[in-house]
C-alpha cells in the first residue's frame, strides 16, 4: 500500500463542484493534498510554472471556460514532464465524443458526475480504493 | 435456089437436136462405121452422117470428104429432112434445085445424092444419112432400104447416146447432190462399216473421207447410244426403215454432235443408204425450248401465275398448269373447263366478271379484274386477272387471252396493312394527345413536333421543323449528351430525365424515351422522342430535397440545443441539490421544519432533473435512426422486470408466446420499462400483479401490460398520454408526467397505437401495437 | 458502464484460472478473455483471432516476459484503433524492471498484486467497482 500521499490537482470551474470534491474527499478520509485550478489555462500555468508541486493525479472536468478539459489534456500529453500524470475525468458530459477523445488521450478513467451527493461519495470511495491499489 | 426451107416444127426440131448434144461432138466410131457401111452398100465414094442445124449442116461422120460442115442453104439434106423417105437426086446438074449449087458446080462436084432422114421417135428429122457420088446414078430398092435402116440405126445410136449422156448428166446431178448436200449422205452396211461418205461428213465430223470409208461407224457413236444404235441396225438388217433415229457421233475434235438418221436398207447386200442431219443445234434449241417452257411453268408456279385462253365463240377455255394449280383443279377438256371455272367464282364477283367481259367485247380494250374464288372447304383465294382481246378479220373479238395471279397473300397483307395503319394512326393520335412527341432525322433535325411539344417549349411548329433539336437540348453537359447520343446511334432506346431549354429561357423537365427507328441495315434513320412533363415533379423533388436538408439541419440544431440546454440546466440543479444537502449536514441542529423544507427543495431539484431528462428524451424520439436488431422479447422483459420490479411484493406473469422480433431495442426497452415501472409505481395492493401478454396480429405485434393497481378512470384514458400530465399531484406521486407521452410518441412514431383498458379500481391494461 | 471485455495476458494457466474463479465469485459482469502470451494477445486484438468488440481493458504483467510486455504495450499505444484501451499492469513480481517504462505509457494503473485466491478476490473486487463507476466509449 502506498503510504506516501500523492498530490492531486483538481481542474474544475464550478465552485459547487469543487466543494463537492472537497467534501467527498473529506468524508472518505482522503488526506491527499488537493490543489484546484479553475480551468485549463490556470492549470497549465500552475503546473508549468511550478506554482504547485507536481501532482500524480489530476481530476479533470471537461466543460470549462477558456480552455476545456480535452484541450488541456492534449497539451499535457505533449509536455515531457506532465505527460505521465494519471488523469481521471470527472464531468457531466455524457457525450461519446468526449469519452473517445479522453480515452484516446489515455485517461485512466472517465466518471460522470452523479446528481446526488451520496452517489458521488460512493464513487470517490471507489476511487480511493483504486488509488490505494496502484503504485504511482 | 437459095431458099431456106424449114420443116414445120423447126423450132422444136432444133431444140430436140440440141438436146441430143451431138453437134460439134467428136467423131465416134459407131457413126463412122455406119457411114462407111452406107458408102459401101450404095457404092458411093462419099457417105455422111449429117445433122442440120439452124444455119448449117454438120457432119458427124464423113467418108470421102474432109469438110465438117457446110452452110445449110447449100445442103441437099435440107430437103431430106422435109420428108420421111429417102430423098434421091440422080443427077444434080439436071435438078433445078441443085444445078446452081456450088457443091455441084464446084467441089466436091456432086452429081448423085441420096439421103435418108434421121427421124426421132417423136417425128423430128435431125439430119440425114446420105451417100453422094460425083457421077449420076440411082439406088436400087435394096440400097434405099439399107440406107433407111442405116439411118434408123444412126437415130438409135443418137438415142442411145443421148440416153447415156442423160444418164451421165443425171448421175452427175445426183453426184453433185450428194457431194454438195449439207446432210451427211453415206452408204454403210449392216456389217458396221462406212462404205462411202459424202463431203458433208468431213465438214461436220471433221474426219477425212479416207478416215471414214471402210471404218466402223460404231466407233464414232457415243457410248451411251451404242445399244440403241445396234438395235436400229438390227432393225435395218431385217428390212425396216430407219426414220429420224438420233444418236451422238464423236467429231474429230472430240466433241459430240447429234445426228438424226433416215436410212433405207437393201437387205440383199446389207447396204444401208443413209442420210443424216446434224440436229445438234436443233436439239439444243429444242432443249432450250423445253427448258424455257419448264422455266415458264416454274415461274408461273412461283409467282402463282397461270395463263388462260378463252374462245368466245366456242366457250373453249384452255389453262396452263399454273392456272390449274391455283384453282386446284385437275386438267379438264376445254369445253368443260369454262363451267368449272365459273362454279369456283364467288357469287358476288360473278356479276362483276360478266360485266367486264361485256365491256371487253364491246370496247376491245385490255382488262384487269380482281375477284374471289371459293373452294369447297370454304377457303377463299383472291385472284387478279388480266386479259387481252383478239379480233378476227371482221374486227370482232373472238378470243381472250391473259394471265391470272393468286394475290391472296398480297390482298390479305394489304388488308392487314390498312388495319395496322389505322391502329397506328389511332395510337399516334392518342400519343399526340397525351405526350410530348418529336421526331428528328439522322442528323438531329426535327421533322415533326406535336402540339404538346410546342406548348411546353414555347416555340411554334415553324420555328422547330427543320431545326436542330439542340435548340432545346444544346445546353446539356457534354457527358450527358454524349451518353444519350451513343445509346441511340447504336440503335438502342434511351430512357431518362432531361432538362430542356424553352424559348423564353426557362427550363422544363421531361421524362423522355428516345427510340431509334432502324432501316434494313439496322442503322437508325430517324429518332422519335416521347416524353412527359415532369417539371412540377422535379421542382417538388428539389423542394423536398432542400426541405429535407433543412429538416436535417434543424434536427441537428435541435439535438445540440436540447443537449446543451439539458446539460446547462442540470448543472445548477446539481449545485442546488448538493448545497442544500450540505447545509442540512452542516447544521445538525436544524429545526425539523427547516430540514423538511430542504427535503422539499431537493425533491423539486430531482424533479427538475427528471423533467429535463424527460424533455430531452421526448425531443429525441423519432429523430435519431436506431439500428434494428434481433430482440428476444421474453429475455428483454425479464431483464427489465429484474431491474425495475422489486423482488418482494410483486407477482409477474409473462405470456409464453413472446416472439423474437427484429426491431429497435432501445425503443421497446423504453416502452416496456415505462409501462412496467408505472405499474410498479402505482401499485396499491399488497401483492402487485403485473401480467405481460403477446398476441400476433396480421401486420402488427400486440402487447399488453396489465396490472391490478388503482386503474384509470375512462375520462382520463386519453389525457394520461399528454406531456407533463400526471394523474395525481406531483406531491402525492412523484412523476414527471412525461413517461406515457414518451411511450405514446415512440409507439406512434413506429406506426403502432396504444390504448388503455381500465376502470377505476379495476386495474389497468395498457395495450399497444408495434408494426411487423 | 456497459459491458466491456477484459483481456488478461498471462502465460500461467493457474493464474488465469484463478482470475476466472474470482471474476465469477465477485460477479464481475465484464467478459474475461485470456491470452497466453503477447503474440496471442495481439492476434486477439488485431489478428486472426480478433475479438469483437475489441476489449476495453487489458490486464498484463510486464515484468514476466522481459520486454515483450513493454513492446506489446508500445504497439498498442501506437495502433490507431487500440491506443485508447485501458491498460492495468498487474504484477506479483518484486522485480520492477519495466515499471518506469510502463508508467511512461499512460497505463491506467500499476498494481502490485498477489494471486492467492483470497487476496486476489479483494483486488478483483476493487477493480470491479472501479470498472463499474467509469464510463466507456461506445467505440467498437
Amino acid at each position: 500500500m502506498n503510504q506516501k500521499l500523492v498530490n492531486i490537482l483538481l481542474v474544475e470551474d464550478d465552485e459547487v463542484d469543487v466543494m463537492n470534491v472537497k467534501r467527498a474527499f473529506s468524508k472518505n478520509n482522503i488526506m491527499n493534498p488537493l490543489f484546484v485550478a479553475g480551468n485549463g489555462v490556470e492549470a497549465l500555468e500552475m503546473l508549468e510554472n511550478h506554482i504547485i508541486p507536481l501532482p500524480k493525479i489530476i481530476i479533470l472536468d471537461i466543460n470549462m471556460p477558456k480552455m476545456n478539459g480535452i484541450e488541456f489534456l492534449k497539451i499535457m500529453r505533449e509536455n515531457e514532464i506532465l505527460k505521465n500524470i494519471s488523469v481521471f475525468v470527472m464531468t457531466t458530459s455524457n457525450e461519446d465524443s468526449d469519452k473517445i477523445n479522453a480515452y484516446n488521450l489515455n485517461v485512466a478513467g472517465y466518471i460522470l458526475k452523479p446528481l446526488s451527493f451520496e452517489k458521488f461519495l460512493t464513487s470517490v470511495a471507489t476511487l480511493k480504493n483504486f488509488w490505494q491499489l496502484c503504485e504511482l | 435456089m437459095k431458099i431456106n426451107l424449114k420443116p414445120e416444127n423447126e423450132i422444136e426440131r432444133l431444140q430436140v437436136l440440141k438436146d441430143y448434144a451431138i453437134l460439134d461432138s467428136l467423131s465416134e466410131q459407131e457413126y463412122d462405121s455406119i457411114a462407111q457401111l452406107a458408102s459401101f452398100i450404095c457404092g458411093t465414094p462419099i457417105a455422111l452422117v449429117n445433122l442440120i442445124d439452124e444455119d448449117r449442116q454438120w457432119f458427124k461422120s464423113k467418108v470421102g470428104i474432109n469438110v465438117s460442115e457446110t452452110s445449110r442453104e447449100l445442103s441437099f439434106c435440107q430437103y431430106t429432112i422435109l420428108g420421111d423417105d429417102v430423098f434421091e437426086v440422080q443427077n444434080a446438074t439436071e435438078n433445078k434445085l441443085f444445078s446452081e449449087n456450088p457443091l455441084v458446080t464446084g467441089s466436091p462436084n456432086i452429081r448423085f445424092y441420096a439421103g435418108a432422114p434421121l427421124r426421132t421417135r417423136n417425128g423430128f428429122n435431125m439430119g440425114s444419112l446420105c451417100v453422094i457420088d460425083t457421077e449420076p446414078r440411082a439406088l436400087n430398092v435394096e440400097q434405099k432400104n439399107a440406107l433407111k435402116l442405116l439411118a434408123d440405126q444412126v437415130v438409135a445410136l443418137l438415142d442411145s447416146r443421148k440416153k447415156h449422156l442423160d444418164f451421165l448428166e443425171s448421175q452427175k446431178e445426183i453426184q453433185n447432190f450428194i457431194e454438195l448436200s449439207k446432210d451427211l449422205v453415206c452408204i454403210a452396211n449392216v456389217n458396221g462399216l462406212f462404205y462411202k461418205v459424202n463431203p458433208a461428213f468431213t465438214k461436220v465430223l471433221g474426219y477425212s473421207k479416207e478416215e471414214l470409208e471402210g471404218t466402223p461407224f460404231i466407233d464414232l457413236v457415243h457410248p451411251d447410244d451404242l445399244a440403241q444404235t445396234y438395235k436400229e441396225v438390227e432393225k435395218l438388217s431385217k428390212g425396216e426403215l430407219t426414220i429420224s433415229f438420233e444418236n451422238r457421233y464423236r467429231c474429230k475434235s472430240g466433241d459430240y454432235i447429234i445426228l438424226s438418221w433416215n436410212t433405207s436398207p437393201e437387205p440383199n447386200t446389207g447396204n444401208l443408204y443413209c442420210i443424216a442431219r446434224n440436229v445438234t443445234k436443233e436439239k439444243e434449241a429444242e432443249q432450250h425450248l423445253i427448258d424455257g417452257n419448264n422455266l415458264l411453268e416454274e415461274s408461273q408456279h412461283i409467282a402463282k401465275i397461270g395463263s388462260w385462253k378463252f374462245n368466245l365463240v366456242t366457250n373453249d377455255l384452255v389453262w396452263s398448269e399454273g392456272h390449274y394449280r391455283i384453282f386446284e383443279l385437275d386438267q379438264l377438256p376445254s369445253d368443260q373447263l369454262y363451267k368449272e371455272y365459273r362454279s369456283r367464282i364467288h357469287t358476288d364477283d360473278l356479276v362483276k366478271l360478266d360485266q367486264v367481259s361485256e365491256d371487253v367485247i364491246q370496247t376491245g380494250k385490255d382488262f384487269k379484274i380482281k375477284y374471289r374464288i371459293v373452294f369447297p372447304d370454304q377457303r377463299v383465294k383472291h385472284i387478279l386477272e388480266i386479259g387481252q382481246p383478239f379480233k378476227n378479220e371482221k374486227g370482232e373479238v373472238i378470243e381472250l387471252k391473259g394471265i391470272i395471279q393468286d394475290v391472296t397473300e398480297i390482298t390479305l397483307a394489304e388488308q392487314k396493312i390498312i388495319q395496322k395503319s389505322k391502329e397506328i394512326r389511332d395510337i399516334r393520335s392518342a400519343l399526340d394527345e397525351s405526350a410530348i412527341v418529336s421526331i428528328s432525322d439522322q442528323q438531329g433535325l426535327l421533322t415533326y413536333v406535336n402540339d404538346n411539344f410546342c406548348s411546353i417549349s414555347k416555340y411554334t411548329k415553324d420555328e422547330l421543323i427543320g431545326k436542330d433539336q439542340r435548340t432545346i437540348t444544346g445546353h446539356f453537359p457534354k457527358a450527358f449528351a454524349k451518353q444519350i447520343l451513343k445509346t441511340i446511334v447504336n440503335g438502342n432506346v434511351w430512357k431518362g430525365e432531361m432538362r430542356n431549354l424553352a424559348k423564353d429561357g426557362s427550363y422544363y423537365w421531361e421524362k423522355a424515351t428516345i427510340v431509334p427507328f432502324l432501316d434494313e441495315k439496322n442503322k437508325p434513320y430517324q429518332y422519335i422522342s416521347i416524353s412527359t412533363d415532369i417539371t412540377d415533379q422535379k421542382n417538388a423533388e428539389a423542394n423536398l430535397q432542400s426541405a429535407l436538408l433543412n429538416l436535417g439541419k434543424k434536427n441537428n440544431e435541435l439535438d445540440q440545443f436540447a443537449y446543451v440546454v439539458s446539460h446547462d440546466l442540470k448543472a445548477p440543479l446539481r449545485a442546488i441539490n448538493n448545497l442544500s444537502e450540505w447545509i442540512v449536514e452542516d447544521m445538525p441542529d436544524m429545526p425539523e421544519a427547516v430540514s423538511a423544507n430542504f427535503d422539499l427543495l431537493r425533491g423539486r431539484v430531482l424533479r427538475m432533473e427528471n423533467l429535463i431528462n424527460g424533455v430531452l428524451e421526448y425531443s429525441r424520439i423519432g429523430r435519431t435512426e436506431i439500428e434494428k436488431e434481433k430482440i428476444d422479447l421474453k429475455l428483454m422483459l425479464n431483464q427489465i422486470i429484474d431491474s425495475i420490479v422489486p423482488k418482494q411484493g410483486f407477482e409477474i406473469t409473462i405470456g409464453e408466446n413472446f416472439p423474437v422480433i427484429e426491431s429497435e431495442r432501445i425503443l421497446l426497452q423504453q416502452v416496456f420499462s415505462n409501462l412496467i415501472s408505472n405499474a410498479v409505481k402505482y401499485s396499491d395492493k399488497p401483492v402487485g400483479k403485473i401480467d405481460c401478454q403477446y398476441k400476433a396480429l396480421p401486420s402488427f405485434h400486440q402487447f399488453s401490460i396489465k396490472d391490478n393497481g388503482p386503474g384509470i378512470a375512462i375520462e382520463y384514458h386519453k389525457k394520461v398520454f399528454k406531456v407533463f400530465q400526471t394523474i395525481e399531484a406531483r406531491d402525492v406521486k412523484e412523476s414527471t408526467g412525461i413517461g406515457l407521452s414518451i411511450v405514446k410518441k415512440i409507439i406512434e412514431e413506429k406506426g403502432g397505437s396504444i390504448h388503455i383498458e381500465s376502470e377505476e379500481n379495476k386495474g389497468c391494461s395498457f395495450i399497444f401495437t408495434f408494426p411487423k | 458502464m456497459g459491458n466491456a471485455s477484459i483481456l488478461l495476458v498471462d502465460n500461467r494457466k493457474a493464474i488465469i484460472e484463478s482470475f476466472r474463479k474470482s471474476f465469477s465469485e465477485i460477479e464481475v459482469k465484464h467478459t474475461l478473455f485470456s491470452a497466453a502470451n503477447e503474440n496471442e494477445a495481439w492476434s486477439m486484438l488485431d489478428g486472426s483471432q480478433k475479438l469483437s468488440p475489441v476489449p476495453k481493458i487489458i490486464l498484463i504483467d510486464v515484468n514476466r516476459t522481459k520486454n515483450k510486455g513493454i513492446q506489446f504495450l508500445n504497439a498498442i499505444r501506437n495502433h490507431t484503433d487500440l491506443k485508447s484501451i485501458l491498460v492495468f499492469v498487474i504484477t506479483d513480481s518484486e522485480n520492477e524492471i519495466n515499471k518506469a517504462a510502463a508508467l511512461n505509457l499512460n497505463i491506467a494503473g500499476y498494481i502490485p498484486m498477489s494471486f492467492e485466491s483470497q487476496t486476489l478476490n479483494s483486488f478483483v473486487s476493487v477493480l470491479n467497482e472501479y470498472w463499474n463507476i467509469i464510463e466507456f466509449s461506445s467505440q467498437k
